[in-house]
């Protein structure tokens, strides 16, 4: 529904300022390992986007947490975002989970095509910490699959990339992504 | 107390050829990194011991500075002197970046000859006082004058810049890397200042924690270039020691050559 309100918004704006931008639908299926300890925590885990030589991250993705204080231990991620202030992320955190396998999807208009790094990171409390990284495209043509080994606190991962061609005008205001839970 | 500080810089000069090489003075948080809701606290060592980071001799503190993100500084507000190390806490208010700075008063190091013993004598004296000490037969009587600072940064959630401003005096660093934003595995730049002026052929060393669980103690060296600077790639996450060190003219009668020194702890961060 937001494409054609899109287009038909383009197509008012004039010709000569259409151009094509692409979306893409970025799809990540992580799995929380079980963990069989009697300090068990559940983990903080944070997903975002990274541009090979930047100092800060692009854009986080999602990050589940429980309390400020340990922020920090998701190292990686607290570097190149999280220190940087709550208006990176408060709009995509929520609640750290407990050990299952998770599916969430974004859809992602307003970063230009190129590539990319997408970063997992897991840390818990009396356990290890794991990140992970897997180069990625936006606005290819074809779709992208990459299946992650994981490590020990974050198993096996998927990642989807599903290209979505969208005509919009120059003019227009950016959509910003929402996560979709599942 | 002065008179310990003294003797005990005395002794730790006397066991060593070069002044570069002196019991390392160094300031240890418990963090460098806080993601916090509002203020936070930390803790942090002050000792001087040659094994890093371990603790040997403690200290009077009533001259270390806090700088805060806002530019204000001011003096701990109590700490704890025991045997080995001197401790403090400090609660971090704002965010951004805090440096904590030591300085130790300038103190006259003077050191001679004598006939028929190879090792130089040391006095803790500057020429005037040196005088009514030496021995009639002292020769290559000489005496420095040395100025000696260790400080670090801490950052409560977002770096920020204004605690990195030189002041122009003394031997300073000039962070191209933010001190609080060196990680494993990639390059680090530092500019040297001396006075507020880049300043070439400072000896720097570098050292990882840790020293006690290996045979090599592991230090990287380096001169600055002549614009200052030095850079290097640390492969090894932990707390590190830097040590700066340059000779300069006296500025003063007392002294034959100033040397100023310069710790610097630092955090190199996990990739």
């Amino acid at each position: 529904m937001r494409y054609y309100r899109r287009i038909i918004l383009s197509l008012l704006c004039g010709l000569a300022s259409l151009h094509m931008v692409h979306a893409d639908t970025l799809t990540v299926e992580l799995e929380l390992p079980v963990i069989r300890t009697p300090q068990y925590e559940a983990p903080f885990v944070a997903v975002w986007l990274e541009q090979k030589g930047q100092r800060r991250a692009l854009q986080t993705l999602s990050v589940w947490y429980n309390d400020k204080k340990w922020l920090k231990d998701l190292r990686r991620w607290w570097r190149k975002a999280g220190r940087y202030g709550e208006e990176n992320f408060d709009a995509v955190s929520s609640a750290s989970r407990v050990a299952g396998r998770y599916k969430e999807r974004w859809e992602l208009t307003d970063i230009a095509a190129g590539d990319y790094i997408l970063y997992l990171e897991a840390a818990r409390e009396h356990g290890d910490r794991t990140v992970l990284k897997q180069p990625i495209r936006f606005g290819a043509a074809q779709a992208q699959q990459f299946e992650l080994v994981g490590g020990k606190e974050i198993g096996a991962v998927s990642i989807q990339i599903k290209p979505t061609q969208v005509t919009q005008s120059t003019t227009e205001a950016q959509v910003q992504p929402q996560p979709v839970q599942e | 107390m002065l008179h310990s500080i003294r003797a005990f810089i005395f002794i730790s000069l006397f066991s060593y050829l070069s002044f570069v090489q002196a019991h390392p003075l160094w300031v240890l948080p418990n963090e460098f990194s806080v993601s916090s809701e509002g203020a936070a606290w930390i803790t942090v060592d002050v000792t001087a011991s040659n094994v890093l980071f371990n603790y040997d001799h403690s200290f009077n503190l009533d001259n270390v500075l806090i700088h805060s993100p806002d530019g204000n500084k001011k003096p701990i507000d109590y700490y704890f002197k025991g045997h080995l190390r001197s401790v403090f806490d400090l609660q971090l208010t704002q965010n951004g970046t805090y440096k904590i700075e030591m300085k130790r008063p300038p103190l006259f190091f003077t050191t001679y000859k004598t006939e028929g013993n190879s090792r130089p004598q040391r006095l803790l004296a500057d020429k005037e006082k040196a005088k009514a000490q030496l021995p009639a037969d002292a020769q290559e009587v000489k005496t420095l004058l040395i100025h000696m600072e260790s400080s670090t940064y801490v950052t409560n959630n977002g770096l920020s810049e204004q605690v990195l401003q030189p002041t122009g005096k003394g031997l300073e660093l000039q962070a191209i890397t933010h001190p609080n934003d060196i990680v494993r595995g990639e390059p680090v730049e530092f500019q040297l200042l001396v006075n507020g002026q880049p300043t070439a052929d400072i000896d720097v060393e570098l050292t990882p924690s840790g020293t006690q669980y290996r045979n090599e103690r592991g230090a990287l060296k380096f001169k600055t270039d002549a614009e200052g600077k030095f850079s290097f790639t640390p492969e090894q996450a932990g707390a590190w020691l830097m040590l700066a060190g340059v000779n300069q003219p006296s500025d003063t009668p007392l002294a034959d050559m100033k040397r100023l020194m310069l710790y610097m702890t630092l955090e190199v961060v996990l990739d």
